[in-house]
């Protein structure tokens, strides 16, 4: 019996032997071949169950520390667009004269843009009528302070109008809402150069907004039923992506000494207005 | 037929040792040898004809999935399943150490033929660290949780 199975045990050896000598020919790889295909319908059950116990967990790992950089790269963008609108905002109270109350949106009217809601109230010395800016122009006046917290007028609204004027300060003319998102300007002179693409800033003459505040552009001339121009104005800023804004404290003898310097200018430009000024006064 | 069946479940339980590879191993780096731990229960608990077969079809199956020469695996199955069965005259074979010893030496074995075959890729220290030491211990160590396992159904079948 032992023999026998040392025989059988030396046979087997043989030939596995001899299979490894003979394993580098080409009928080998074909007969290779042959003996692991019954086998590949299992590959897919294995593919799966590995894909399943070690690939899914290393992808799901790799997954969720993308997902984290991400977040980390959005938050870091984030930031320094938040550190630059910060710092353009401090930039602002260098070329302003007046008190500055900085302040953030923290709810606005998403459909039409006519209302914000802002963080600062009565606490911070915030009162009716301020006017609200950005960093990009005109956003609108307060038109109620609560506490904590108060409401903006934009210029979306169809009550908002100011008094605009031209680069050259030529011009002094009055700016309406016209649609969502739009202005118009009314009452053009026949000699106006205003052209497409001209901005156009505060006057101050309405005693809300400050004096050289960027409008808009000048986005068509358009015409009304009786024959008059007006100008369709692109605001600046748009309202519905709106984040910091902040309010002047108007000081208001000043406001009112440079309405009156105005005032002036306006007599020694038109001749008939000096006559009317000086016959009444 | 019980011969037969335990080659087909050898078989389907080799393929999936050697193709799903994180299968009991230790950082996808020590995988233990499953394969040489069934080849050594076989040796010690069936005859010795049938053990020179199942070693023989085990090693030309894992050929066939593996990649390597054909008839390396065999031969090196067929040699170790030769060792242990003439083990079992010369030690007492029941004995848990010295299943532990044999389990050992076999891997150790297998694992050196390995090395001196893919001697040109494992260039490494650590490669021949892992090879020699790690995995023989790990399988070693797998043994005997596998013994205790049997161990412990089989008190908890006797008592039942």
């Amino acid at each position: 019996m032992k023999s026998r199975s040392k025989i059988f045990f030396f046979f087997l050896l043989f030939i596995s032997f001899l299979f490894m000598i003979l394993s580098n020919r080409f009928t080998f790889y074909s007969f290779k071949n042959i003996l692991v295909y019954p086998l590949k319908p299992f590959n897919f059950i294995v593919d799966y169950i590995g894909f399943t116990f070690q690939d899914r967990k290393i992808l799901k790992d790799e997954m969720v520390t993308i997902f984290q950089k991400n977040l980390q790269i959005s938050r870091l963008k984030y930031l320094e667009y938040e550190n630059e609108n910060l710092k353009n905002l401090l930039m602002m109270k260098e070329r302003f004269k007046e008190e500055l109350i900085f302040s953030e949106v923290i709810a606005q009217d998403k459909v039409a843009g006519e209302f914000l809601t802002i963080d600062k109230g009565k606490v911070d010395g915030v009162e009716e009528g301020m006017p609200v800016l950005s960093l990009q122009g005109i956003v609108g006046k307060i038109v109620s302070a609560d506490k904590y917290s108060s409401v903006v007028e934009t210029f979306n609204n169809s009550n908002f109008r100011v008094g605009v004027m031209d680069r050259e300060k030529k011009q002094f003319l009055l700016c309406y809402f016209y649609r969502t998102g739009l202005l118009k300007v009314e009452n053009i002179q026949y000699d106006s150069k205003l052209k497409i693409g001209d901005s156009i800033f505060t006057s101050g003459f309405g005693k809300i907004f400050p004096e050289n505040i960027p409008v808009g552009k000048v986005m068509k001339i358009d015409m009304l039923e009786d024959g008059d121009f007006f100008y369709v104005i692109k605001p600046f800023e748009n309202i519905l992506s709106l984040k910091y804004v902040f309010i002047v404290k108007m000081d208001k003898g000043f406001y009112r000494n440079r309405f009156e310097k105005v005032q002036k200018r306006e007599i020694t430009k038109f001749g008939w207005y000096t006559i009317y000024k000086r016959t009444f006064e | 037929m019980k011969y037969f069946l335990l080659t087909i479940l050898s078989l389907i339980f080799i393929y999936f040792v050697s193709t799903v590879p994180p299968f009991l191993s230790i950082n996808g780096v020590i995988q233990p040898d499953l394969i040489i731990i069934l080849l050594i229960f076989v040796c010690l608990n069936f005859n010795e004809i049938f053990t020179y077969l199942f070693s023989f079809i085990i090693g030309f199956f894992c050929d066939a999935i593996l990649g390597t020469y054909l008839g390396f695996h065999s031969s090196v199955f067929l040699i170790i399943s030769y060792f242990t069965s003439r083990f079992g005259n010369f030690f007492y074979k029941e004995k848990f150490f010295n299943r532990v010893l044999l389990v050992l030496i076999s891997d150790l074995f297998y694992r050196i033929i390995l090395l001196v075959i893919n001697f040109q890729k494992s260039k490494s220290i650590v490669t021949v660290f892992v090879f020699i030491i790690l995995i023989p211990f790990y399988t070693v160590f797998l043994y005997f949780l596998l013994h205790s396992l049997r161990n412990l159904l089989k008190k908890f079948y006797v008592t039942r």
